[in-house]
């Protein structure tokens, strides 16, 4: 084996910064024991990273000592329930008897007459009302009517609209790429549809994860090495579940979605990524 | 001049003995969980957090600090870091080192000469590896990258670091 290429080949970075697949890993380790000259390479890598670990230094507040002080004087895990006072449930005296007085007698009467002058009232009221509800109902039922008319126009253009989606997705040209999410958007699903005759594009998303107050997903194309912002997406769900419309960039080879601010900036926020995929 | 040998030998395992490695290292562990998370409040709770399961471990070095600290933010960024979002948002790394005390302000600018000798590319590929957790697929994704050229960008990333801190 030549070493020297191996260890100039970015494998063990990759191994100290935890990037190496399994394999990768086990073999990393079976060369270092073999080898101490790798051993060594490695310990040097890690005090690189050490020392720019170092640079990054910020005086923690000054309670926080005082916190990990209380911390350290418990066990590492505490029983909760152990610790807890028994609250215990409150009881009547056993040996005091109830008994009825002229008192109790008075305030049943008085509850009594109470509830049968509330039921007259409502009874009134109800009779005088019902003329005016079926007036009302009449004019309710014209209103509807012209209602239904114009939701019938409504779902002639959204018929248009959908038949237009589908030859659109039907089309031969019509590229579906599936991008992949990320550790942080585990169960996301995001489709694109790219079509470079057409020039033109929809993307489909469902289970983004929640999205905190002022953020919003950004979808963006990478084209001819730089960024282009293509949709905003303010839901974790299309909405309704349907495709939508986004923004067509010639010379799109990849995806890739961030979190941001709402008016946030033309630059995306890599460290920020949820989904990404290629066209290739 | 370091101060690691004030430090008792291969025990960290005290109270005393953790209290005083947060004394000498805290204020790495807390800037590489600021730096990572973008948050005071997160960086903060997850510090102490990191100093308390360490008085258990076996390894007790800076170096094995700095690994518990690094998977602690790569676990928090995957799960947590949400909630927290909004304060992140705001939240400028570089400006918090530098009001943070005297020290972070000499560390911001050696911070910023270390960075100066970072190709930009490689620099931003460390940070997504070493503080933001990304896998290479990750990385090569969101770069448009040739698949597997995450590894030599990382390598040229470390030999500048080296340089920077004469380890070669």
């Amino acid at each position: 084996m030549d070493l020297k290429a191996y260890m100039t080949s970015g494998m063990l970075e990759l191994y100290v910064l935890g990037l190496a697949s399994e394999k990768e890993t086990r073999e990393v380790e079976r060369l270092a024991e073999e080898h101490p000259e790798l051993k060594k390479e490695i310990s040097t890598i890690r005090k690189a990273l050490d020392e720019y670990a170092k640079l990054h230094g910020v005086q923690p507040p000054e309670e926080l000592r005082e916190k990990l002080e209380k911390s350290l004087d418990g066990p590492p895990t505490q029983a909760a329930v152990s610790s807890r006072p028994m609250v215990k449930p409150a009881h009547r005296p056993r040996n005091k008897k109830f008994q009825l007085g002229w008192k109790h007698l008075f305030a049943l009467a008085a509850v009594l007459m109470t509830i049968v002058a509330i039921g007259m009232a409502v009874l009134a009221f109800d009779y005088s009302d019902r003329l005016a509800v079926a007036t009302s109902t009449n004019v309710e039922l014209k209103e509807d009517l012209s209602k239904v008319s114009a939701e019938l126009v409504e779902v002639k253009k959204a018929n248009t609209n959908l038949q237009e989606k589908l030859g659109f997705l039907a089309s031969i040209n019509t590229r579906q790429v599936r991008l992949n999410a990320t550790r942080r958007a585990k169960g996301a699903t995001v489709l694109i549809y790219w079509n470079t005759d057409q020039e033109r594009a929809f993307a489909q998303w469902d289970q983004l994860p929640e999205l905190p107050e002022g953020m919003q997903y950004r979808l963006w194309a990478i084209a001819r090495r730089n960024f282009e912002p293509l949709s905003d997406m303010q839901s974790v769900s299309s909405p309704a579940g349907d495709i939508h419309q986004i923004a067509f960039v010639p010379g799109a080879s990849s995806f890739v979605i961030t979190m941001e601010k709402a008016d946030g900036p033309d630059y995306p926020n890599l460290s920020r990524m949820y989904l990404q995929g290629s066209l290739n | 001049m370091t101060r690691e040998h004030l430090l008792p030998e291969n025990d960290a395992t005290g109270k005393q003995s953790v209290l005083d490695r947060y004394d000498l290292w805290g204020q790495y562990v807390y800037g590489f969980l600021l730096r990572a998370l973008s948050s005071p409040s997160l960086a903060a709770e997850l510090t102490v957090s990191v100093f308390d399961a360490f008085r258990e471990a076996k390894e007790t070095g800076l170096t094995d600090l700095l690994a518990r600290a690094r998977e602690t933010a790569v676990a928090a960024l995957q799960t947590a870091n949400e909630l927290r979002l909004q304060e992140a948002t705001n939240f400028d790394f570089r400006m918090a080192q530098r009001q943070s005390s005297d020290d972070g302000l000499l560390l911001n600018e050696k911070l910023g000469k270390a960075q100066s000798a970072l190709e930009p590319k490689c620099k931003t590929i460390l940070e997504m590896a070493y503080f933001n957790g990304l896998s290479q697929k990750e990385i090569e994704g969101a770069l448009n990258l040739p698949d597997g050229s995450t590894g030599t960008r990382l390598r040229r990333a470390v030999n500048d670091l080296r340089r920077v801190f004469a380890l070669n």
